[in-house]
């Protein structure tokens, strides 16, 4: 009935269009997502708000009397329903990884890149949950797994999508790259030597060309493709996304890497009692993304402290939190639902959705782009029909690039 | 028994008219168990206005009562004395010398029932065949962590407790075969004691789907059949020669199965039938049909390609609402499979429109507090939330976890909704028992407290309203007392929240 309506509109627009002509063409890439409640990011909710589209961007952000709606954008309706920026995700495998090639225990020269998946089932019902960009990285099989790489999760062409490569230097510190039979790497000894030490040997190259370049120098080093990266991580372009967890092994990240290094560190999963390093990583203004686990058992009392929770009442501040699936660890689609539990295990609601959005794009460094609703960022925007972190909720629609990527009534409701 | 049921009728006409509203009436009841209490007789006297009572009274008072069986009543009140529910209602009569509980603001609602479970019995020795109270673990620890997320009654079929994998579903709390296991146990959380814990034992008869192993295991999963069939036949007819005087005839004898699956026939013995895809779904209810056994479908992730043979065949289906969440096991489409296949959020919202009652079942199927959160046992609500995505009602999603499983597990003249008469097994919720933010804050079995957040460490330091500071946040005793907070974060919409 419902749908025999919806084509019966469609058609009579269409008529309708045909018949008034030239005075209200539809234009292209242009949309007005009205009668919503925006939440912007940036400051508070604005109810009925509107939010202006043009060609990939967004146009403008306002109350209803503020913004007015041009004539030829199309009107997409969401009253009842929140409208949010795309969520996005800080550690995943599914866009573009294979999760391991176990050849070094260190591999800077390795980049997944290469092996975005367009459009795959993960990131179709991924958009389905709201969830609109993640860095996709190599596996933590070994110490230093290689770059990642920073994706929409829509478009139709590698330029479409990918939003920054190099997305981040994936760094396992330990708890999983951990050789056998007392190789080097059988330990936290040997594996903490060699992330220290290749990246001391990427310092090294990288100072070298920059006395090269400034004029310091005047023999050109020789271009060494497994330095080549490391070079932008040392200029502070993008971070180490660094896979550490239990309170010992993160210690060693934040000292090792962000004290000793000063290298630009995002602390993912930070599981167990990792957060018992929070004061250090307040001191070190670090930035700790939490999951796929979402609370530890505390032998020390028997209570569940949910591990953004911790992290957050510890002192990090809230726009350090963040939250990550691991997927397929957590499926793609589920990011939201992490912060379902964060919340539920004591994180206050406003620090799981910055979280998800503006603390996630500021780690990532792609905050000019994406993680808020302004003016001139990435149109990824999704219309949520309730709080976001209730599994009750859905995505009525979601926009990627200023493209519908998911709209349940014409795709069917996909999660 | 039947003077039990005419004081409860007349108890019913007695109470005021609560059982109107939109909410359907509960079908009829399934066969009765084994053991009924003989303390419903008891309890369903009204008691007499006297200062010492006879027996352990207490009220829950100004509640949310979300009924199960009948509608959502605000303001209510819930009257317990002993292990069973005396009264329900917004208007009655609270007994002088009655405990009352202040429950203003609060949510009640029947205790979660986990059906196809592992673990939250805290059942000990693998071998499955040994009464469950000689097994049963009154203080394991896996049972204090299903009472705190709201179960009070749990099935399990057998094994050992510990928790399933990390990626979710594990099938090993499933024990069944091609040609049938009978064992399990339906029982309830009764922290602290072993009186009142079995429900029913064994709980089911459990088969799996041949049609992974090809012709052989069909063939003898059939001949089951055929055996049960005759099996049934020849019991009726030496019952009918026991009855006509014979008294030397025979007994007919067969293996366990098979007269569990005889029994499963006239109703007595509830069939699981593990059955995922569609063509196993389609085999089982080939079977069902054809024999007349009311199954139960484990799993089910493609009944919503074929509802209405599942609705006319099945007794009912228990699955994931959220799919098995695994990579590659959650595509909403193949292109290379023409016939509708594969997961859909809608499932549950399938089997509601079409009429087949249908239970919720968690991803691990056990609990874990190591592995990944709010996919085990300790999310069965939450489980049951993502049915309501699907297009369920919250009433619905609610009765999946509880009376429906009691249904199906044929349980339900004695758990899954609060009525009067049936046991006292109730939770006090700090919000609706559907919100990702409820927590238990004291859940009864058998009108005897069991779990009370207050006790128990597990998540009393979290505030229920998340705006406030917690109550305490001290997770290593290095740190002493809590930072001094110096963030006071908005809310989602902007506005600012009150500290208190």
């Amino acid at each position: 009935m419902l749908k025999t309506a919806l084509v019966l509109g469609l058609v009579c627009c269409a008529l309708l269009r045909a018949q008034v002509g030239p005075t209200a063409p539809l234009q292209d890439g242009c949309f007005a997502i009205t009668g919503g409640q925006v939440f912007p990011m940036n400051g508070p909710a604005i109810d009925d708000g509107v939010v202006l589209v043009k060609d990939g961007h967004i146009e403008a952000v306002g109350a209803k009397g503020a913004v007015a709606v041009p004539a030829g954008y199309r009107v997409i309706d969401a009253s009842g329903h929140r409208v949010i920026p795309g969520f996005i995700d800080l550690h995943n495998h599914t866009a573009a990884s294979d999760l391991h090639d176990i050849v070094y225990q260190v591999n800077p020269e390795l980049r997944v890149l290469d092996n975005i998946e367009l459009n795959s089932a993960e990131m179709r019902i991924a958009c389905a949950g709201g969830v609109t960009t993640v860095l996709s990285i190599p596996g933590s099989g070994t110490n230093m797994g290689g770059f990642g790489v920073i994706v929409k999760t829509f478009g139709d062409k590698p330029e479409d999508v990918v939003v920054r490569f190099p997305g981040a230097l994936k760094i396992a510190q330990a708890g999983n790259p951990e050789r056998g039979n007392g190789d080097l790497g059988s330990g936290r000894m040997g594996m903490n030597w060699m992330i220290r030490n290749v990246l001391l040997e990427g310092k090294a190259y990288h100072d070298a060309w920059n006395d090269f370049e400034s004029g310091k120098s005047s023999t050109a080093p020789a271009k060494d493709s497994r330095y080549e990266y490391l070079r932008g991580l040392f200029r502070g372009e993008y971070p180490c996304a660094v896979h550490t967890q239990i309170f010992q092994v993160v210690q060693s990240t934040l000292r090792m890497l962000a004290r000793d290094l000063k290298l630009k560190i995002v602390i993912d999963h930070g599981e167990f009692d990792g957060f018992i390093n929070a004061p250090l990583a307040v001191e070190l203004e670090v930035p700790a993304a939490c999951g796929p686990r979402i609370f530890w058992l505390s032998p020390n009392d028997g209570h569940f402290y949910g591990l953004a929770a911790s992290w957050f009442w510890l002192g990090v501040s809230s726009d350090r939190i963040g939250l990550n699936t691991d997927s397929p660890v957590v499926p793609q689609e589920e990011l939201p639902f992490q912060g379902t539990m964060a919340i539920r295990h004591g994180l206050p609601e406003g620090v799981a959705l910055k979280g998800l959005t503006i603390n996630a794009a500021k780690m990532l460094q792609i905050e000019k782009r994406v993680g808020s609703l302004e003016a001139g960022k990435d149109a990824d925007i999704v219309l949520w029909s309730g709080d976001p972190f209730d599994p009750r909720s859905k995505v009525k629609l979601t926009m990627v690039n200023g493209k519908v990527a998911y709209d349940a009534a014409r795709d069917g409701q996909r999660f | 028994m039947r003077t039990a049921l005419v004081l409860l009728a007349a108890l019913l006409a007695w109470m005021p008219l609560h059982a109107q509203g939109d909410v359907p009436k509960p079908e009829a009841k399934p066969p009765e168990t084994k053991a009924v209490d003989a303390k419903a007789a008891d309890a369903a006297k009204p008691a007499a206005p006297e200062t010492k009572l006879p027996g352990k009274w207490f009220a829950l008072k100004g509640a949310t009562i979300h009924t199960v069986s009948g509608p959502v009543l605000q303001g209510a009140t819930i009257l317990v004395k002993d292990s069973k529910i005396v009264d329900v209602g917004q208007e009655i009569n609270i007994p002088a010398g009655t405990e009352v509980i202040d429950a203003t603001g609060k949510h009640v609602c029947p205790g979660f029932v986990a059906i196809a479970a592992k673990g939250p019995l805290g059942l000990r020795n693998a071998s499955g065949k040994e009464k469950g109270e000689h097994r049963f673990d009154p203080f394991a620890d896996f049972m204090v962590l299903a009472l705190a997320n709201g179960i009070t009654t749990a099935h399990e079929s057998g094994g050992m407790a510990d928790f399933a994998g990390l990626f979710g579903f594990s099938g090993s709390a499933f024990t069944g075969s091609h040609t049938g296991v009978l064992g399990g146990t339906v029982g309830k959380l009764t922290h602290g004691t072993v009186e009142g814990f079995a429900l029913r034992e064994p709980a089911a008869l459990y088969l799996n789907s041949p049609v992974p192993q090809g012709g052989g295991a069909i063939a003898e999963q059939r001949d089951l059949f055929e055996r049960a069939k005759k099996h049934r036949a020849a019991r009726k007819a030496w019952l009918k020669e026991l009855a006509g005087g014979k008294k030397d005839a025979q007994e007919p004898k067969t293996d366990e199965a098979c007269t569990a699956l005889a029994e499963a026939m006239d109703g007595d013995i509830p069939v699981f039938y593990y059955a995922d895809n569609r063509r196993h779904i389609e085999h089982a209810l080939g079977l069902a049909a054809e024999f007349g056994v009311p199954v139960v479908l484990h799993t089910a992730q493609e009944a919503w390609t074929i509802p209405a043979e599942v609705g006319r065949h099945a007794r009912g289906v228990v699955l994931l609402p959220r799919g098995l969440g695994v990579r590659g096991t959650r595509p909403y489409t193949d292109p290379n499979v023409s016939a509708p296949h594969g997961w859909r959020i809608d499932n549950p919202a399938i089997m509601q429109r079409t009429g087949v009652p249908w239970a919720v079942l968690t991803l691990n199927t056990g609990i874990t507090t190591t592995l990944l959160g709010g996919r085990d046992l300790m999310g069965l609500h939450l489980e049951a939330a993502f049915a309501v995505r699907g297009g369920v009602t919250d009433a619905e999603a609610l009765r999946a976890i509880t009376l429906t499983p009691a249904e199906l597990l044929q349980v339900s003249d004695r758990v899954g909704s609060l009525e009067v008469g049936k046991d006292a097994d109730l939770l006090l919720l700090d919000r609706e028992p559907l919100d990702y933010r409820a927590f238990v804050e004291k859940a009864w079995v058998n009108g005897r407290l069991a779990y009370d957040e207050e006790v128990t460490p597990l998540y009393g330091h979290i505030q229920t309203d998340r705006r406030q500071a917690p109550r305490k946040w001290k997770p290593w005793g290095i740190w002493g007392e809590l930072p001094d907070q110096k963030e006071v974060v908005p809310l989602p919409d902007g506005s600012t929240p009150a500290v208190k």
